[in-house]
């Protein structure tokens, strides 16, 4: 897949969604993000570029030509969105899901809590066990699962991080590849005063280590270290997690971005 | 020998090279049976009889450890992160895992995870395996520098600690460099030793630096409290002599001049 065009690289080969060459590794990335620099805008090109192998970031043009046969099946967790905000977010970007066999959107947003009881881990385990059986129904093919907001659900329920995570192995077992977004802001994530394994700071901190641990790549969105700028909306960082890609190396590298109000990104390098 | 081998490791330094060049070692020895216990990974590895642990209850993992056990053979288990054992049951896994004296365990310890504090056992999860295990491997960055976590900085390269316990007691302790898929012994910087007088240079306008003339006589200057450590036989008096300037007061019963 030659991608010249985009300025956006994951992997020294020019790609960033790797197609065939991991279909035998199960691949773990983490997006980190804080609050000011959303993710919706890198997710929705990574869903392009998982179903179409295109990118239409720093193009003029956002009408693409899309192939009819996408590379890969797509599976979208939400906790924080429903399926019309992706829906209309994806269709600025040419990309129309609303009848697309090769991606599911599936909304923990709307109904979570009919589905689960705060107080019950045996309700988190039972939802883990239909959505492990729905994918499994949906595809024959191992889909590239995104996952949005998973740390909500830690912390509104009772489960444990390690809970959480087995709950969460279910599923990668299931796929080529988990796109985990997590939120890490600085104050979920302090521990210092509240050690405890029932605070957030703590369950949260906790999550992200144990995570951080289990990672092939790691991109972080943050805000610029400097201020706010008006041209300027924070930094994307990738860079490689513990375990490394077995087929592809990771091309490690800081991007500037902006995110306009019409929600277009732009790309720079820094 | 019936032990536990742990390593160390932190998100900058991971254990993930090591473990791999200690297999990289292991695998062409049939005389050992290897068992893969894996809590985060889901890559097998070949040769090994691999367990999903995650999803399986602490006794039952422990049960069927065990009944993987080849009586024959060495039993080598391999585990691949134990943070995910709860603290107070962790002594009692290892200890039921470790029944006989064929069997070893390697495990990898995440230091970068939150530890909580328990009131009644106030014993961290590092010490207690510290306590356990016989050989510790401490992974380290290679460069100080790479301790904050920045973008290129990755560490392909790193330092171990190896602390191996003795059965009679002796603890040996080593340092190795990774280069590029090779263990080195490590040589600590000299670089903090070197003579500081360098750093003096061009700072002042007069001459701070000590000639070698200077530095001799310097060095074998005997200071008075040296003096002092040989009067082991007084065993410290206190020697007053009184001088005219001293105000003493002689009809004061509580002023003693001694």
């Amino acid at each position: 897949m030659s991608s010249q065009k985009q300025d956006l690289h994951i992997f020294t080969d020019n790609s960033i969604i790797p197609h065939n060459q991991v279909k035998s590794e199960h691949l773990f990335n983490l997006i980190t993000h804080v609050q000011g620099t959303s993710p919706t805008w890198l997710l929705n090109l990574l869903i392009e570029n998982s179903l179409y192998g295109t990118c239409s970031i720093n193009t003029d043009t956002n009408k693409q030509h899309r192939s009819n046969t996408s590379r890969s099946s797509v599976i979208f967790i939400s906790f924080l969105n429903d399926f019309k905000f992706y829906a209309s977010s994806l269709k600025k970007n040419g990309v129309e899901v609303q009848s697309n066999q090769s991606f599911k959107f599936i909304d923990l947003f709307t109904n979570l809590f009919d589905r689960v009881v705060p107080s019950n881990i045996e309700s988190v385990s039972k939802l883990f066990d239909d959505l492990t059986q729905e994918i499994k129904n949906l595809s024959q093919d191992k889909p590239i699962i995104f996952i949005e907001g998973l740390e909500f659900l830690l912390l509104s329920t009772d489960i444990s991080s390690i809970q959480c995570l087995s709950q969460l192995n279910k599923l990668h077992k299931l796929s080529s590849s988990v796109i985990l977004s997590c939120q890490s802001d600085e104050e979920l994530i302090d521990i210092a005063t509240f050690n405890h394994p029932t605070h957030p700071q703590y369950k949260l901190h906790d999550f992200l280590v144990r995570i951080l641990h289990r990672t092939n790549l790691n991109i972080a969105l943050r805000p610029l270290e400097t201020g706010k700028a008006k041209d300027i909306t924070g930094t994307l960082s990738i860079s490689k997690g513990c375990i490394p890609y077995e087929s592809l190396d990771i091309a490690e590298k800081e991007y500037l971005y902006l995110v306009s109000k019409d929600q277009s990104a732009k790309l720079f390098f820094r | 020998m019936a032990s536990s081998t742990q390593s160390s490791n932190t998100i900058q330094t991971s254990s993930f090279q090591l473990i791999k060049h200690i297999n990289s070692k292991l695998i062409s020895q049939d005389n050992i049976n290897k068992i893969y216990i894996s809590f985060e990974t889901f890559k097998e590895i070949p040769q090994y009889i691999n367990i999903e642990a995650w999803s399986i209850p602490l006794i039952e993992l422990i049960k069927k450890i065990v009944s993987l056990y080849d009586s024959n053979k060495k039993n080598l288990i391999l585990i691949d992160s134990i943070n995910y054992i709860p603290l107070n049951q962790l002594s009692k896994f290892i200890s039921d895992l470790i029944i006989n004296d064929s069997i070893t365990i390697i495990t990898t310890y995440h230091t970068s995870l939150p530890e909580f504090e328990i009131p009644y056992q106030n014993l961290s999860r590092y010490n207690l395996l510290s306590f356990i295990s016989s050989s510790i491997i401490e992974i380290l960055p290679n460069d100080e520098k790479s301790k904050t976590l920045k973008i290129n900085k990755s560490c392909k390269d790193y330092r171990i600690n190896f602390i191996h316990k003795r059965k009679s007691g002796r603890i040996n302790s080593f340092k190795f460099e990774f280069i590029n898929d090779e263990f080195l012994p490590f040589v600590e910087s000299i670089e903090n030793n070197n003579n500081n007088e360098d750093l003096l240079e061009g700072l002042t306008t007069f001459n701070l630096k000590t000639s070698s003339s200077a530095k001799v006589i310097k060095d074998n200057l005997e200071l008075p409290y040296m003096e002092a450590q040989r009067l082991q036989e007084s065993s410290g008096a206190i020697v007053y002599q009184f001088e005219k300037d001293d105000d003493y007061d002689e009809e004061d019963p509580y002023e003693d001049p001694f």
